[in-house]
Protein backbone atom coordinates (compact mmCIF):
# COMPACT_ATOMS: atom_id res chain seq x y z
CA UNK A 1 0.00 0.00 0.00
CA UNK A 2 1.42 3.39 -0.76
CA UNK A 3 -0.09 5.36 2.08
CA UNK A 4 0.69 3.80 5.39
CA UNK A 5 -2.37 2.58 7.69
CA UNK A 6 -1.15 4.55 10.37
CA UNK A 7 -0.84 7.75 8.50
CA UNK A 8 -5.06 7.18 7.36
CA UNK A 9 -6.14 6.39 11.19
CA UNK A 10 -4.17 9.36 12.48
CA UNK A 11 -5.93 11.28 9.93
CA UNK A 12 -9.66 9.63 10.95
CA UNK A 13 -8.83 10.17 14.36
CA UNK A 14 -8.09 13.75 14.16
CA UNK A 15 -11.09 14.31 12.28
CA UNK A 16 -13.45 12.23 14.51
CA UNK A 17 -12.14 13.98 17.30
CA UNK A 18 -12.77 17.49 15.50
CA UNK A 19 -16.45 16.43 14.99
CA UNK A 20 -16.77 15.13 18.50
CA UNK A 21 -15.27 18.57 19.70
CA UNK A 22 -17.88 20.53 17.94
CA UNK A 23 -20.27 18.63 19.04
CA UNK A 24 -19.82 19.06 22.70
CA UNK A 25 -18.33 22.47 22.72
CA UNK A 26 -20.76 24.73 20.08
CA UNK A 27 -24.15 25.88 20.89
CA UNK A 28 -25.75 26.81 17.17
CA UNK A 29 -27.30 23.33 16.24
CA UNK A 30 -26.67 23.41 12.55
CA UNK A 31 -23.13 23.27 13.36
CA UNK A 32 -23.75 20.51 16.02
CA UNK A 33 -25.33 18.51 12.85
CA UNK A 34 -22.21 19.23 10.79
CA UNK A 35 -20.06 17.94 13.29
CA UNK A 36 -21.91 14.78 13.15
CA UNK A 37 -21.42 14.20 9.54
CA UNK A 38 -17.56 15.11 9.79
CA UNK A 39 -17.57 11.93 12.31
CA UNK A 40 -19.51 9.77 10.21
CA UNK A 41 -16.60 10.98 7.68
CA UNK A 42 -13.78 10.10 9.82
CA UNK A 43 -15.34 6.65 10.23
CA UNK A 44 -15.51 6.06 6.61
CA UNK A 45 -12.50 6.85 6.23
CA UNK A 46 -11.10 4.16 8.57
CA UNK A 47 -13.72 1.92 6.61
CA UNK A 48 -12.26 2.10 3.89
CA UNK A 49 -8.29 2.33 4.67
CA UNK A 50 -8.62 -1.12 6.52
CA UNK A 51 -10.79 -2.30 3.16
CA UNK A 52 -7.88 -1.47 0.99
CA UNK A 53 -5.08 -2.72 3.70
CA UNK A 54 -6.64 -6.07 3.39
CA UNK A 55 -7.83 -6.38 0.02
CA UNK A 56 -11.28 -6.78 0.63
CA UNK A 57 -14.39 -4.34 -0.89
CA UNK A 58 -16.61 -5.25 1.98
CA UNK A 59 -15.39 -1.79 3.48
CA UNK A 60 -16.09 0.07 0.76
CA UNK A 61 -19.83 -1.43 0.54
CA UNK A 62 -20.05 -1.05 4.42
CA UNK A 63 -19.44 2.31 3.28
CA UNK A 64 -21.92 2.75 0.93
CA UNK A 65 -24.47 2.21 3.20
CA UNK A 66 -22.77 4.66 5.76
CA UNK A 67 -23.70 7.17 3.06
CA UNK A 68 -27.37 6.48 2.13
CA UNK A 69 -28.04 6.33 6.32
CA UNK A 70 -25.92 9.58 6.22
CA UNK A 71 -28.59 11.18 3.53
CA UNK A 72 -31.27 10.20 5.54
CA UNK A 73 -30.59 11.27 8.65
CA UNK A 74 -29.75 14.77 6.99
CA UNK A 75 -32.41 14.99 5.38
CA UNK A 76 -34.93 13.83 8.55
CA UNK A 77 -32.31 16.24 10.82
CA UNK A 78 -32.74 19.60 9.29
CA UNK A 79 -36.61 18.55 9.15
CA UNK A 80 -36.26 18.45 12.81
CA UNK A 81 -34.80 21.80 12.72
CA UNK A 82 -36.81 23.67 10.93
CA UNK A 83 -39.66 21.85 12.61
CA UNK A 84 -38.73 23.05 15.65
CA UNK A 85 -36.84 26.52 15.07
CA UNK A 86 -40.66 27.38 13.05
CA UNK A 87 -42.91 26.57 16.08
CA UNK A 88 -41.35 26.02 19.11
CA UNK A 89 -38.95 28.78 19.68
CA UNK A 90 -37.28 30.96 17.01
CA UNK A 91 -33.81 30.06 17.93
CA UNK A 92 -30.73 28.28 16.97
CA UNK A 93 -29.06 28.03 20.29
CA UNK A 94 -29.16 24.19 21.41
CA UNK A 95 -29.42 24.74 25.10
CA UNK A 96 -33.34 26.17 24.32
CA UNK A 97 -34.46 23.38 23.58
CA UNK A 98 -34.78 21.46 26.55
CA UNK A 99 -38.53 20.09 26.32
CA UNK A 100 -37.27 16.35 26.90
CA UNK A 101 -34.79 17.08 29.70
CA UNK A 102 -35.72 14.46 32.08
CA UNK B 1 8.19 10.30 -0.10
CA UNK B 2 6.21 8.77 -2.56
CA UNK B 3 3.98 11.07 -4.76
CA UNK B 4 1.08 9.47 -2.85
CA UNK B 5 2.10 10.17 0.06
CA UNK B 6 2.69 13.50 -0.90
CA UNK B 7 -0.52 13.72 -2.16
CA UNK B 8 -1.64 12.54 1.10
CA UNK B 9 -0.14 14.91 3.15
CA UNK B 10 -1.14 17.84 1.35
CA UNK B 11 -5.04 16.63 1.29
CA UNK B 12 -5.46 15.65 4.89
CA UNK B 13 -3.68 18.97 5.99
CA UNK B 14 -6.47 20.76 3.56
CA UNK B 15 -9.07 18.41 5.43
CA UNK B 16 -8.00 18.96 9.11
CA UNK B 17 -7.46 22.79 8.51
CA UNK B 18 -11.30 23.12 6.78
CA UNK B 19 -12.69 20.26 9.48
CA UNK B 20 -11.52 22.63 12.53
CA UNK B 21 -12.74 25.66 10.18
CA UNK B 22 -16.18 24.00 10.72
CA UNK B 23 -16.37 24.03 14.24
CA UNK B 24 -14.59 27.61 15.14
CA UNK B 25 -16.49 29.60 12.44
CA UNK B 26 -19.58 31.81 14.05
CA UNK B 27 -21.34 31.87 10.75
CA UNK B 28 -22.77 28.48 9.77
CA UNK B 29 -22.63 28.78 6.07
CA UNK B 30 -19.06 29.18 6.36
CA UNK B 31 -19.13 25.75 7.91
CA UNK B 32 -21.24 24.06 5.36
CA UNK B 33 -18.80 25.50 2.80
CA UNK B 34 -15.73 24.45 4.97
CA UNK B 35 -17.09 20.77 4.95
CA UNK B 36 -17.53 20.80 1.26
CA UNK B 37 -14.14 21.22 1.67
CA UNK B 38 -13.40 18.81 4.10
CA UNK B 39 -15.35 16.29 1.58
CA UNK B 40 -13.57 16.77 -1.21
CA UNK B 41 -10.41 16.60 0.18
CA UNK B 42 -11.72 13.23 1.94
CA UNK B 43 -12.71 11.89 -2.20
CA UNK B 44 -9.40 12.55 -3.27
CA UNK B 45 -7.96 10.43 -0.40
CA UNK B 46 -10.22 7.91 -1.56
CA UNK B 47 -9.48 7.88 -5.27
CA UNK B 48 -5.65 7.04 -3.92
CA UNK B 49 -7.38 4.25 -1.35
CA UNK B 50 -8.73 2.87 -4.90
CA UNK B 51 -12.11 3.60 -4.35
CA UNK B 52 -13.39 5.65 -7.28
CA UNK B 53 -16.82 4.87 -7.14
CA UNK B 54 -16.86 6.01 -3.68
CA UNK B 55 -14.84 8.86 -3.74
CA UNK B 56 -17.52 9.94 -7.23
CA UNK B 57 -20.57 8.71 -4.49
CA UNK B 58 -19.08 11.14 -1.59
CA UNK B 59 -19.07 14.14 -3.71
CA UNK B 60 -22.72 14.20 -5.23
CA UNK B 61 -23.84 12.82 -2.02
CA UNK B 62 -22.59 15.02 0.74
CA UNK B 63 -21.01 17.91 -1.18
CA UNK B 64 -24.05 17.79 -4.23
CA UNK B 65 -26.89 16.92 -1.63
CA UNK B 66 -26.22 17.22 2.19
CA UNK B 67 -24.57 20.17 2.28
CA UNK B 68 -27.03 22.44 -0.32
CA UNK B 69 -29.58 20.56 2.03
CA UNK B 70 -27.45 22.49 4.58
CA UNK B 71 -27.38 25.54 2.76
CA UNK B 72 -31.41 25.44 1.95
CA UNK B 73 -32.18 25.21 5.99
CA UNK B 74 -29.97 28.25 6.85
CA UNK B 75 -31.52 29.78 3.95
CA UNK B 76 -35.18 29.35 5.50
CA UNK B 77 -33.99 29.79 8.99
CA UNK B 78 -32.85 32.83 10.64
CA UNK B 79 -28.82 32.09 10.59
CA UNK B 80 -28.37 35.53 12.32
CA UNK B 81 -30.09 35.20 15.29
CA UNK B 82 -28.35 31.75 15.51
CA UNK B 83 -25.16 33.77 15.47
CA UNK B 84 -25.94 36.47 18.26
CA UNK B 85 -25.61 33.56 20.90
CA UNK B 86 -22.77 32.64 22.54
CA UNK B 87 -20.69 30.03 20.43
CA UNK B 88 -19.45 27.52 22.79
CA UNK B 89 -21.29 26.06 25.70
CA UNK B 90 -20.55 26.71 29.40
CA UNK B 91 -18.73 23.13 29.53
CA UNK B 92 -16.18 24.27 27.75
CA UNK B 93 -13.61 24.11 30.43
CA UNK B 94 -14.73 20.50 30.64
CA UNK B 95 -14.77 19.44 27.09
CA UNK B 96 -12.17 20.56 26.00
CA UNK B 97 -9.78 18.75 27.63
CA UNK B 98 -12.00 15.81 27.52
CA UNK B 99 -11.83 16.06 23.65
CA UNK B 100 -8.11 16.39 23.60
CA UNK B 101 -7.69 13.03 25.86
CA UNK B 102 -9.81 11.28 23.17
CA UNK B 103 -8.14 12.65 20.78
CA UNK B 104 -4.57 11.33 22.16
CA UNK B 105 -5.93 8.03 22.31
CA UNK B 106 -7.03 7.75 19.19
CA UNK B 107 -3.67 8.84 18.42
CA UNK B 108 -1.71 6.57 19.82
CA UNK B 109 -3.86 3.99 18.75
CA UNK B 110 -4.04 4.79 15.27
CA UNK B 111 0.14 5.19 15.86
CA UNK B 112 0.46 1.62 17.02
CA UNK B 113 -1.78 -0.15 15.69
CA UNK B 114 0.45 -2.66 13.70
CA UNK B 115 2.65 -3.21 16.77
CA UNK B 116 -0.35 -3.94 19.26
CA UNK B 117 -2.32 -6.14 17.12
CA UNK B 118 -0.13 -7.63 15.09
CA UNK B 119 -2.45 -7.00 11.76
CA UNK B 120 -0.54 -9.27 8.08
CA UNK B 121 0.91 -6.78 5.99
CA UNK B 122 -0.66 -5.57 2.77
CA UNK B 123 -0.13 -8.34 0.60
CA UNK B 124 -2.37 -7.41 -2.70
CA UNK B 125 -0.87 -6.81 -6.03
CA UNK B 126 -1.00 -3.53 -7.51
CA UNK B 127 -3.56 -5.13 -9.90
CA UNK B 128 -6.08 -6.46 -7.20
CA UNK B 129 -5.58 -3.12 -5.66
CA UNK B 130 -6.73 -1.62 -8.97
CA UNK B 131 -10.18 -4.05 -9.16
CA UNK B 132 -10.87 -3.36 -5.46
CA UNK B 133 -13.16 -0.57 -6.02
CA UNK B 134 -13.89 -0.81 -9.51
CA UNK B 135 -17.86 -0.29 -10.39
CA UNK B 136 -17.96 -3.89 -11.73
CA UNK B 137 -16.65 -5.33 -8.49
CA UNK B 138 -18.74 -3.25 -6.27
CA UNK B 139 -22.11 -3.88 -7.77
CA UNK B 140 -21.20 -7.65 -8.42
CA UNK B 141 -21.12 -7.62 -4.85
CA UNK B 142 -24.18 -5.33 -3.94
CA UNK B 143 -26.47 -7.26 -5.71
CA UNK B 144 -25.16 -10.81 -4.55
CA UNK B 145 -23.99 -10.97 -1.52
CA UNK B 146 -25.58 -7.76 -0.09
CA UNK B 147 -28.52 -7.95 -1.57
CA UNK B 148 -30.99 -7.45 0.67
CA UNK B 149 -28.84 -4.74 2.71
CA UNK B 150 -29.42 -3.12 -0.63
CA UNK B 151 -33.07 -3.42 -0.41
CA UNK B 152 -33.26 -2.06 2.90
CA UNK B 153 -31.52 1.04 2.16
CA UNK B 154 -33.72 2.19 -0.12
CA UNK B 155 -36.55 1.26 2.35
CA UNK B 156 -34.52 3.95 4.61
CA UNK B 157 -34.35 6.47 1.99
CA UNK B 158 -38.07 6.42 1.58
CA UNK B 159 -39.02 6.42 4.88
CA UNK B 160 -36.45 9.41 5.45
CA UNK B 161 -38.48 11.28 2.77
CA UNK B 162 -41.90 10.65 3.85
CA UNK B 163 -40.55 11.71 7.18
CA UNK B 164 -39.03 14.51 6.14
CA UNK B 165 -41.89 15.94 4.58
CA UNK B 166 -43.95 15.29 8.02
CA UNK B 167 -41.47 16.97 10.11
CA UNK B 168 -41.50 19.97 7.93
CA UNK B 169 -44.55 19.73 5.79
CA UNK B 170 -46.76 19.80 8.88
CA UNK B 171 -45.57 23.03 10.50
CA UNK B 172 -47.34 25.00 7.23
CA UNK B 173 -50.50 23.35 7.24
CA UNK B 174 -50.70 24.16 10.72
CA UNK B 175 -50.11 27.72 10.71
CA UNK B 176 -52.60 28.04 7.39
CA UNK B 177 -54.79 26.16 8.92
CA UNK B 178 -54.68 28.85 11.96
CA UNK B 179 -54.72 32.08 9.71
CA UNK B 180 -57.87 30.48 8.29
CA UNK B 181 -59.61 30.34 12.01
CA UNK B 182 -58.28 33.58 12.80
CA UNK B 183 -59.75 35.51 9.53
CA UNK B 184 -62.94 33.31 9.86
CA UNK B 185 -63.60 34.67 13.13
CA UNK B 186 -62.70 38.15 12.66
CA UNK B 187 -64.91 38.04 10.02
CA UNK B 188 -67.54 36.66 12.03
CA UNK B 189 -67.39 39.03 14.86
CA UNK B 190 -67.38 41.58 12.05
CA UNK B 191 -70.22 40.63 11.08
CA UNK B 192 -72.00 40.61 14.27
CA UNK B 193 -70.82 43.80 14.77
CA UNK B 194 -72.39 44.94 12.25
CA UNK B 195 -75.81 43.22 12.62
CA UNK B 196 -76.69 43.58 16.05
CA UNK B 197 -74.30 40.93 17.38
CA UNK B 198 -77.94 38.80 18.25
CA UNK B 199 -77.33 36.12 15.68
CA UNK B 200 -76.82 33.14 17.81
CA UNK B 201 -79.15 33.48 20.80
CA UNK B 202 -81.88 33.62 17.99
CA UNK B 203 -80.72 30.85 16.35
CA UNK B 204 -80.51 28.63 19.58
CA UNK B 205 -84.06 29.71 20.29
CA UNK B 206 -85.68 28.83 17.24
CA UNK B 207 -83.43 25.09 17.25
CA UNK B 208 -84.72 24.91 20.94
CA UNK B 209 -88.31 25.18 19.71
CA UNK B 210 -88.09 22.85 16.86
CA UNK B 211 -86.90 20.39 19.05
CA UNK B 212 -89.20 20.67 21.32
Amino acid sequence: MNVPLNYLLALSAVLFTTGLAGVILRRNILIIFMSIELMLNATNLQLIAFGRYFGNVNGQIFVFFVLVVAAAEAAIGLAIIVSLVRNYKDSLNGDDFSLLKG
Amino acid sequence: MTPSIAVFIILAAIAVVSALNVILRRNPVHSAIFLAFTIVCLAGIFVLLNAEFIAATEVIIYAGAIIVLFLFTMMLLDVRGGMMVHQFQRQTGVAAPVAILILLCLLGVAISVINVTGLPAATISPGAAARLGSVQNLGQELYSNFLLPFELASLVLTVGLVGAIGLAGRADEDSEEQQRIAAAEAFDANIRATEGGTLEPEEGAAVAGHHS
